[in-house]
């Protein structure tokens, strides 16, 4: 019935396309309904019109394939009312993907995650790990349940994970049972594509020790530069990095070293340069060699000597050593800088995140009372300090700041023609949103409208998401 | 800063703008009206189907409303300041839904305008006055000879525009059967100049409607692919066919006359007697703004009811494209209360708002569900075109069922696998992951436009 249907469809279609009356090609029973209309052709073109919008259907090509499911993840999305500031947030504040992935972070901190349709985030290496499961999601080429099956990673089910998951994997066997984590790696690490196989040595940075010396020491020769250098990084930390002994020896040249007559230790001090191109050097130097190999170089006993008896001269040199610390000290070398370097004066900011990036959560907590106390009205450093510790600072904490008090003069200034002081405004309260708790988030609120700003000003739109993000289950 | 009627009448772009607010100024014309702070907010029934929303800033005469008025402020603003400021007590506490915050992140840190001086003077240096504005509402007058006069030349009108309209219809039909005659494939090589030609002779005609659809046929043919094109003009072709000779067998009809001629206004649908009433908690299930070639923006807002027995309605409006993006007055998954007039129609689809319950109903509707049908979608759609053959698109409810692909098109297909529908364009591939419990869409027999799902992630729109 239907291809006799369709078969007279065509045909029609096939005379009406070149041409001309097709009353003569359409079955007898349609001639009979239209043989008194005084015009055929119009009634067999609305007959067949309604012949196709109502008895065909299309069919598709080929075999319809699903589109995996989108995982559900282990925490819930916010409430209607804190999803609202979100999306507020994303699509109309229009934040940067770092801050979003900042304030991803924060959702997770109270236990949240975000809702698909508000936010589906196109990379995930900067997002918390209960995201593990999108991302595997997005790289799937093919519906895979493979993931979920296996409770710890090895070399059978390997190519079952997803990276993002089998990154998660890595990590956790690597605190669990570091011997079996290292011949993994040093079995699969170099099977996989070079950005894979970075973010697979990097599961190695955490609690490095002399046992990964070897294991390092097989990809010292990788393909991939970024590889090597990390590898080198690495090796330094646990102070296996062979450094040329003549670069050592100009990169100490320098500095100057003296020793504290009262009360002991060394003070080092970078030397005066006078061109640009000896500037430029000592920085290549900073970048290429290892603190150990610098302290050597120094004559100085250990780190420790050279970090506390650093005198902070010269901005640039002050600003490398934080960098080199960071890339190749030891824990202790860089649980010391920290101590050191309580604010962004001087140093970069990327430097400062290189350096807290080393520090653990518990250590960035112990000195993110000082950061906060030192910070600048963007709050910025405190920022970095807090990595992992959002949305838990008091009002009583935050009161006494001198950030604080900044922030609510410029709020309470008219800031439209002091675009300096307006981004400044902008950056310090989104990092309140970032750090402040729920309560401290709803106080803060209540007094930056009473100083001068509207309820409904963009630039508190972190905090109001805040304010209505109760603490739920945290990751 | 608080506002005064002085500041009022100094904002008012002249004295015609302050007349129409005291018109607006009636409760009944307000469905809700809601503060928080110093943002005012308010739903004003305008002349279309979708309400006004309208906001100000009471602490700098910053001020919004959706209408098109090209006067700033407009009428809706006015009315809602004058009232505020004459009474702030009906103006309930609440707090500030989404389309308020939206506006409002996006304003400067800067008063809307200079601050005028606090005094009470109404009568402003321009000449504009809040008492010429009552006065020239008490002083309407009444003359039942002229209104008289006025309704036999509207029945006059409608007659000589029935008479134009036949004869367009008639140069119509010729045309179609030109097209036909003189090969599809010649029309499809160029129906920019076929279609523009008959438009025009119908916009004389005062066909407008049907101008309207010959003008938009170009474009809809772009969007599907080659090999579909004369699929889609011979069922438009036909359709038109079906429309015409409808029309001129009953030229009476209101469906028929507004597929062909121009729409019934919002006033008269609701001062119909017979007319269709549905009172019922709607949700906001899409919404679809089209630039159409004749300069118009069209504004579809979709609306499904919550509760017991299936009903889709559509708020149609129209603006001119000149004024900008215009925001939506809903927000795809709004729900809301009230009683919908449909424009006469054997399947009434077209509504207006009647009344708008007041208060906030989103509380007590969070937790109401989507209604259950039995009928299978394809089943409705074809009852549904049985009943009105020229129907081109028709809202279904579509059962549980997941996107899918087959080579570069994408598939509705339902959970047990009995149907299939193409869709339009590409989903977004989370979109495309989710498990949909339900699926609010629109059909015309070829392409399939998701509006909104309901999934295990609750409500998810695809207009977005």
């Amino acid at each position: 019935m239907a291809s006799d249907l369709l078969q007279t469809l065509n045909a029609l279609k096939g005379c009406w396309m070149i041409g001309g009356s097709a009353v003569g090609k359409t079955p007898a029973s349609w001639r009979a309904a239209v043989q008194d209309d005084p015009n055929p052709e119009l009634a067999i073109l609305a007959l067949a019109g309604q012949a196709m919008q109502f008895a065909l259907q299309a069919t598709p090509g080929g075999e319809l394939k699903v589109t995996p499911t989108l995982p559900a993840l282990s925490l819930p999305t916010p409430p209607p009312q804190a999803r609202q500031h979100f999306r507020h947030l994303i699509r109309i504040i229009k934040i940067t993907e770092s801050q979003t992935a900042d304030v991803m972070h924060l959702l997770a901190a109270r236990g949240y995650v975000v809702h698909p349709a508000d936010y589906m985030p196109k990379s995930f290496h900067l997002l918390p790990d209960v995201y593990g499961s999108w991302a595997s999601w997005q790289n799937a080429e093919q519906e895979s349940d493979k993931t979920g099956e296996h409770d710890q990673i090895n070399a059978d089910n390997w190519d079952a994970w997803m990276p993002a998951e089998r990154r998660a994997a890595l990590s956790v066997l690597r605190r669990t049972q570091p011997e079996a984590a290292r011949q993994l790696i040093a079995d699969k690490a170099p099977t996989v594509p070079a950005a894979e196989r970075l973010r697979i040595i990097e599961t190695i940075g955490e609690a490095l020790c002399e046992e990964d010396q070897s294991l390092l020491e097989g990809f010292s020769k990788d393909r991939s530069a970024k590889v090597r250098r990390l590898v080198e990084q690495y090796l330094a930390r646990i102070g296996a990095a062979e450094d040329e002994a003549a670069e050592v020896a100009e990169f100490a040249d320098f500095f100057s070293v003296a020793k504290k007559r009262l009360r002991g230790g060394f003070k080092i001090t970078a030397n005066r340069l006078k061109t640009t191109a000896q500037r430029k050097r000592r920085g290549e130097l900073a970048a290429k060699l290892s603190l150990q190999s610098f302290v050597q170089g120094l004559g100085l006993p250990d780190e420790t000597e050279l970090i506390s008896g650093w005198e902070h001269v010269d901005e640039e040199a002050s600003d490398s050593l934080v960098r080199m610390v960071a890339a190749t000290g030891n824990e202790q070398a860089a649980a010391t800088m920290a101590t050191r370097i309580t604010s962004l004066d001087g140093i970069s900011a990327e430097g400062f995140q290189q350096l807290f990036d080393r520090l653990g959560k518990d250590s960035r907590g112990m000195l993110l009372p000082r950061v906060l106390e030192n910070d600048d009205a963007s709050l910025s450093a405190a920022v970095v300090c807090a990595q992992g510790l959002w949305g838990e600072i008091t009002l009583e904490q935050l009161k006494p700041l001198q950030a604080l008090k900044q922030l609510k003069k410029l709020a309470g200034q008219d800031t439209t023609k002091n675009t300096v002081g307006q981004q400044t405004l902008r950056r310090g309260l989104f990092s309140l949103g970032l750090l402040a708790d729920q309560a401290a988030a709803t106080q803060l609120l209540a007094m930056f409208t009473e100083t001068n700003l509207f309820a409904s000003d963009p630039m508190l739109g972190l905090l109001k998401l805040n304010a209505c993000l109760p603490p739920g289950e945290p990751q | 800063m608080s506002l005064t009627t002085s500041k009022i009448t100094e904002l008012a772009p002249d004295q015609a703008s302050l007349n129409a607010a005291n018109k607006l100024m009636k409760p009944s014309k307000w469905p809700a009206l809601t503060r928080h702070g110093d943002l005012v907010w308010g739903e004003c029934q305008g002349s279309g189907a979708n309400p006004y929303r309208t906001v100000f800033d009471n602490s700098n005469a910053g001020y919004k409303c959706t209408c098109p008025s090209r006067k700033y402020p407009c009428k809706h603003v006015l009315a809602l300041m004058w009232m505020y400021v004459e009474d702030p007590a009906p103006f309930a506490d609440g707090e500030t839904p989404q389309w308020v915050n939206d506006w409002s992140g996006r304003r400067r840190n800067t008063s809307g305008s200079a601050r005028g001086k606090s005094d009470e003077k109404s009568v402003s240096k321009a000449g504009k006055s809040l008492a010429v504005a009552q006065q020239a509402e008490q002083n309407k007058p009444l003359d039942p000879k002229a209104e008289a006069r006025r309704k036999a030349a509207a029945e006059k009108r409608a007659k000589a525009t029935r008479k134009s309209i036949a004869a367009g219809i008639d140069e119509l039909q010729q045309w179609t059967e030109d097209q036909v005659r003189g090969g599809l494939a010649a029309f499809l090589s160029d129906p920019n100049a076929r279609c523009r030609t008959i438009a025009a002779r119908l916009v004389d005609a005062k066909a407008q409607a049907m101008a309207s659809r010959l003008d938009e046929l170009p474009s809809r043919l772009m969007q599907v692919s080659g090999d579909r094109r004369l699929d889609l003009l011979i069922q438009e072709l036909g359709r038109i066919v079906l429309i015409c000779r409808a029309w001129k067998a009953n030229q009476e009809d209101a469906e028929l006359t507004r597929l062909v001629g121009s729409s019934e206004t919002r006033d008269s649908i609701l001062e119909l007697q017979h007319a269709t009433r549905v009172a019922a908690i709607w949700e906001v299930v899409g919404e679809q703004v089209t630039t159409r070639r004749d300069g118009l923006v069209s504004q579809a807002t979709w609306l499904m009811n919550l509760g017991d027995g299936l009903r889709f309605a559509l708020l149609l409006d129209f603006f001119p494209a000149s004024l900008g993006n215009r925001s939506s007055t809903f927000a795809v998954g709004e729900r809301f209360e009230a009683e919908l007039a449909f424009y006469p129609a054997r399947h009434p689809v077209r509504a207006v708002i009647a009344e708008r319950k007041s208060g906030d109903p989103s509380r007590a509707v969070d937790e109401m569900s989507w209604p259950v049908t039995t009928t299978p979608p394809l089943d409705s759609y074809r009852e549904t075109l049985g009943r009105a053959p020229w129907m081109d698109t028709v809202p279904m409810l579509l059962p549980g069922g997941r996107i899918a692909q087959a080579d570069s098109s994408y598939w509705w297909r339902s959970d047990d696998g009995g149907i299939a529908l193409p869709i339009g364009g590409r989903p977004a591939k989370h979109i495309a992951g989710v498990a949909m419990q339900q699926t609010a869409a629109l059909w015309d027999g070829m392409i399939l436009t998701l509006l909104s799902s309901q999934s295990e992630w609750g409500s998810l729109s695809y207009g977005e």
